[in-house]
């Protein structure tokens, strides 16, 4: 277990090690100068050198890679081109609102998610699976911009329901009433992120359970003379439930920087926007920093998944193959 | 003596994903007595499995029943409600499978798989007294070190090992009637031999109804033998009536077909052609296509059933002639 661990930690710094490799070296192949896009026309070329030397940019790409790896080495994650920020503090800043949508939006597929899953699977092309086919699919192929403006535009400006954007209203309220105020902000990209995240959790948790339905050792339980409430809590979920944690891992790690779409049309302040807005200005440090830390979140929920899997599963040998 | 099973023109049809239906098993009708051993033969796909889990009410969702009974203890099992039938399963009837690899949870231990054999129909039992019941099962198996052994995985075990765990769960009631699918088809030879000892040492004046294509495990260990083919029983009676005097030409086929010390190096006998599926049986006698024996008769009317004597019986229409 120690050492698996040990073999585990070393294989992810490796993975990020690479991971921030190619980040570093992508960006500076975008065919835009960052200083270009900060620079006030009637600024004068020496200021424009001054700048540029001050970003480092004038030294050659390797310089910079190892002057780079140099600062990572003693936790300095640089600072951002566009306000001067250290880049850890402006991501921790955002990351508390990225966990938010996550948690909300992760628990509720699961919560809502795994249940209709086990129904739909208990009989299989009744109404209900059928039911649950038709909405699933709509989730499935649902483009989330379209989503997000049609959600935007019936509950923010028809209805006046729900706030358009942000994640509260400044200025900021105090106590109770700021938490209520963040929730309804977080309503409809909660709900968003949800759509699709619940859809792939039905349908993990829907397949198999029908597959492991069909299992002998199903047969097994029911020959005892157990009903099928205990079969299925007893016997069946435990089974079923090894792809849809691999899924929730997966998805997890998505979220942490993959609701780049969703935060940027709310206007969410979370690690996605962030994302897309350093983007938008090639805030080098930033995004440096930003890819970092989602290679570093991927290969923890990884390992994660996999020391969850082996408690459930004990066929699953930590570090090896299954028996 | 009072039969503790009783098949009556128990019929069931197959039905495909496209809802076409096809008769699988053909009035089938025979009796277990109290006590005593059944073995059921014939080769796969004849329909033996399905007999059994009928008993259990476990049939795969393609199986309809289209009449007939089967009656354990003097109760109509296909008229009980899905609760009553609970209340059966393990109790008065349990099973052990083919296949011990794929019969148990691997992600439940094996002391919680016996465990809830036992509590399903003991639930006033005590948690120490569940675990007493369970390594007493254990040891009652041959399970050595049952105390370790019980908090093991079934990954943990060999094959001989885990169909000992299914008995021990399928003994765990003391069932009136302990069906065994198959039960020994997946051990190697010497395991085989132990974990039949073990059912029959351990059905404890209860029945053992076997399901099998071995016809040297029907001759050790049953008292009685009904032979199948395709859906249809070919022949019934004691064991010694079946096997010294075999009537139905299939059944004298598969006893040819058995290889003896005095066989060796001769070719042994063949049945010709191969087993139809349920989707090619054909009207008449099933067997008639590859029947050496064949009359016009034999592919119009399924012969009737012909006592030969009071321990033993075929349905063929060679005896019937015989008779009339």
């Amino acid at each position: 277990m120690g050492k698996y661990l040990i073999r585990r930690v070393v294989r992810g710094l490796l993975t990020v090690f690479v991971s921030i490799t190619f980040t570093f070296f992508l960006l500076r192949l975008i065919p835009a100068d960052p200083v270009s896009m900060m620079i006030d026309p009637k600024m004068s070329a020496e200021t424009v050198a001054k700048m540029t030397a001050q970003f480092g940019l004038d030294k050659p790409v390797l310089t910079q890679y190892f002057v780079y790896l140099g600062q990572l080495l003693q936790g300095n994650f640089g600072m951002s081109f566009k306000n001067r920020d250290l880049v850890t503090t402006l991501l921790l800043q955002k990351l508390p609102w990225t966990l938010l949508l996550l948690g909300l939006s992760v628990s509720l597929a699961l919560l809502i998610g795994i249940p209709v899953g086990i129904r739909a699977a208990k009989k299989r092309n009744g109404a209900f699976d059928r039911a649950v086919n038709v909405v699933t699919m709509v989730g499935i192929s649902i483009f989330i911009p379209f989503l997000s403006f049609s959600l935007l535009y019936l509950f923010g400006y028809l209805l006046r329901i729900l706030p358009t954007g942000g994640a509260y209203t400044p200025p900021p309220a105090k106590g109770f009433a700021f938490t209520v105020d963040v929730l309804r902000h977080a309503v409809l990209p909660t709900f968003t992120l949800f759509i699709g995240n619940c859809t792939s959790i039905i349908l993990y948790t829907r397949n198999s359970m029908i597959e492991v339905q069909k299992e002998d050792y199903i047969r097994t339980a029911y020959a005892k003379g157990w009903d099928e409430r205990y079969v299925t809590r007893r016997h069946a979920l435990k089974n079923a439930m090894i792809p849809t944690i691999t899924a929730t891992g997966i998805m997890i790690s998505h979220l942490m920087g993959g609701a780049i779409m969703t935060e940027s049309i709310y206007s969410w302040p979370g690690i996605g926007r962030q994302i897309f807005d350093a983007v938008s200005t090639l805030d080098y440090p930033v995004l440096q920093g930003a890819f970092l830390f989602l290679s570093a979140t991927t290969v923890v929920i990884n390992i994660l998944t996999d020391l969850v899997l082996a408690w459930i599963d004990p066929r699953v040998k930590l570090g090896g193959a299954r028996a | 003596m009072p039969d503790i099973l009783r098949f009556d023109n128990f019929r069931l049809d197959l039905q495909d994903d496209e809802g076409r239906r096809y008769n699988l098993l053909d009035d089938i009708s025979f009796t277990l007595p109290e006590g005593k051993a059944l073995g059921i033969v014939g080769e796969s796909g004849c329909g033996k499995s399905i007999t059994s889990l009928a008993v259990m009410r476990l049939l795969p969702a393609a199986a309809r029943v289209t009449g007939g009974s089967v009656s354990l203890k003097g109760m109509d099992l296909m008229s009980k409600t899905p609760k009553e039938m609970g209340d059966i399963r393990g109790r008065d009837v349990a099973m052990v499978f083919q296949d011990p690899m794929t019969c148990l949870n691997p992600v439940l231990t094996i002391g919680l798989q016996i465990g809830e054999a036992i509590r399903r129909h003991n639930p006033q039992m005590a948690e120490p007294e569940l675990k007493a019941a369970t390594l007493e099962l254990l040891h009652k198996v041959g399970i050595p070190n049952p105390e370790k052994r019980m908090k093991n995985y079934p990954h943990q075990f060999s094959g001989g090992m885990r169909q000992r765990t299914m008995i021990a769960m399928a003994i765990a009631c003391s069932p009136a009637l302990l069906i065994a699918d198959e039960a020994t088809t997946a051990l190697d030879v010497t395991i085989q031999a132990q974990v039949l000892d073990l059912m029959v040492r351990l059905k404890e004046g209860g029945s053992l109804m076997f399901i099998t294509h071995n016809l040297g495990i029907v001759a050790e260990v049953c008292d009685e033998v009904t032979v199948m083919y395709a859906g249809q029983i070919v022949e019934a009676g004691t064991v010694e009536e079946v096997f010294l005097h075999p009537a139905h030409p299939y059944t004298k086929g598969l006893l040819l077909a058995l290889p003896t010390l005095r066989s060796k190096g001769n070719t042994l006998y063949n049945i010709p052609g191969v087993v139809p599926t349920v989707r090619n049986f054909t009207p008449g006698c099933r067997y008639a296509p590859r029947c050496d024996y064949k009359l016009p008769v034999c592919s119009e009317r399924k012969p009737a059933r012909c006592v030969l004597n009071d321990r033993h019986h075929a349905a063929c229409y060679l005896y019937e002639e015989v008779m009339a």
